[in-house]
């Protein structure tokens, strides 16, 4: 009940923004809950949301170990926690009221990062499927999942966070230093998009925090209010710098044509996130002879869906897609 | 009977030559594997510990392994030449334009620490960018 708790009472701004939305109906029953009614999924929504909130609930019924840290933002700001062990017989309590908040807020998060303009005039475009289909592998939007390989709804880690916000002052001397990918959060923060005015309260003094690692104040990468809008914000951000700025780059000076397959990028930017990371991914642009063979797009994206990160991404959705059944219209 | 023994003994042969030959060509293939790609990284681990390193002949190395990626026709030699080409490519970006400040150092430290496949090259790299990068 923690997490209907404080979309009842937050003064976070997100968090009033849903409360004014419409959308809030606090109820108790939901997944992971004890005594949880069996509350079935819901049927299509008659508005075309980008990530429907079918599709999330189903996540969230796709159950897995895994070990949480639910926070509770105190009257004085501080914040009081409770740590799970994945071993834990009880997981955190999704409920409905919950699930809509968790909705909410990823929709927007797309809908800010749409269009949002990069560097050189680019502008960015978020393939719902896929960001679904990432989060859903990574955390199966359990935004309180947290261990030492990553943080949160995206699993952050401190490389990704350091990119994406300041690098680490223990190794800078002290000097304030923006990452490479930090141009995407400044981005958000001068947009003037209806969708990302919101999300601003949440980022606009990470810098002034230094935050260099989502492990150093936990509760700011996993908590309801505000954390889960970071985390995302971050994850997506990183996607983004990692598409655009280091394997896009480079698929662009080996391989023009190849470059311009949206679907390609996509893919080869998922790779990015498997066992042999970023490295892979580029190592691959030049192994699978992209831009230098006649293969076609189409052989190299089935290679591609052979790399480990991408396999398991499908295989967690073809999990999802067997609770969903026809419910979320993305799979 | 005579004729039997010596098919047998024909069968024995073939299957041991074939096990050497078997044999052989496990441990030949990875070891000239290593060879190529341990050889790359035992240079750069000479380049960092080089008091007289400079940018230019750090180029020269990273274009040269650009060009080893490109034209190595063995499948599993091209995979490690041409991902260790890219444990060091950040610092050809860095350095080839011109002189990096040091806030563009140390960003293409993190970077590059992200695309290691390797602790002891990661370590001759960083030493790398140390030497060739402004302190201030």
């Amino acid at each position: 009940m923690i997490f209907t708790r404080a979309i009842q009472s937050s003064t976070a701004p997100l968090v009033k923004e849903f409360r004014l939305s419409g959308v809030f109906r606090p109820t108790q029953a939901g997944v992971g809950c004890i005594n949880c009614s069996s509350n079935k999924l819901p049927r299509l929504e008659a508005q075309v949301a980008e990530i429907p909130k079918a599709c999330i609930q189903a996540s969230y019924k796709r159950k897995v170990a895994q070990s949480s840290i639910e926070c509770q933002r105190q009257p004085n700001g501080d914040w009081k926690y409770k740590k799970r062990s994945a071993r834990s017989r009880e997981g955190p309590c999704f409920d409905d009221t919950t699930v809509d908040y968790v909705h909410f807020v990823t929709n927007k998060v797309i809908s800010c990062f749409q269009g949002l303009e990069l560097k050189k005039g680019e502008q960015e475009s978020i393939d719902p499927k896929l960001l679904y289909s990432k989060i859903n592998n990574e955390s199966g939007f359990n935004f309180t999942y947290s261990y030492n390989g990553g943080v949160g709804a995206g699993q952050l880690t401190s490389s990704a966070v350091q990119e994406m916000n300041v690098l680490d002052t223990r190794r800078t001397g002290g000097r304030v230093v923006p990452g490479g990918g930090r141009f995407i959060l400044d981005s958000i923060l001068e947009s003037k998009k209806p969708a990302c005015q919101s999300l601003k309260s949440v980022i606009q003094n990470d810098k002034k925090f230094k935050y260099s690692s989502p492990r150093s104040i936990n509760c700011e990468w996993v908590s309801l209010e505000t954390g889960y809008a970071r985390n995302l914000i971050y994850s997506v951000g990183f996607f983004s710098y990692l598409k655009h700025e280091i394997i896009g780059k480079e698929l662009k000076k080996r391989a023009p044509s190849v470059y311009k397959d949206t679907e390609l990028l996509n893919l080869l930017t998922l790779v990015a996130y498997g066992p042999a990371g970023t490295n892979r991914a580029l190592t691959l642009i030049r192994t699978l002879g992209m831009g230098s063979n006649p293969r076609s797009n189409d052989a190299i994206k089935q290679a591609l869906r052979k790399e480990t990160y991408v396999a398991a991404t499908a295989s967690k959705l073809k999990e999802v897609k067997k609770i969903a059944g026809d419910s979320c219209r993305l799979l | 009977m005579s004729a039997f023994i010596n098919a047998k003994e024909f069968f024995c042969k073939i299957m041991t030559a074939f096990l050497i030959f078997l044999t052989l060509n496990v441990f030949a293939k990875p070891a000239s594997v290593d060879m190529a790609s341990s050889q790359l990284r035992a240079h750069i681990d000479e380049l960092a510990k080089k008091r007289d390193l400079n940018t230019t002949e750090w180029l020269e190395f990273v274009k040269s392994l650009d060009t080893k990626c490109d034209k190595e026709s063995d499948p599993v030699r091209k995979e490690n030449i041409c991902s260790l080409y890219y444990e060091v490519y950040k610092t050809g970006d860095l350095f080839s334009d011109s002189t990096p400040s040091l806030d563009d150092c140390l960003r293409a430290k993190v970077t590059m620490e992200g695309l290691s496949r390797n602790p002891e090259t990661s370590k001759s790299l960083l030493e790398i960018v140390e030497k060739l990068c402004p302190t201030k």
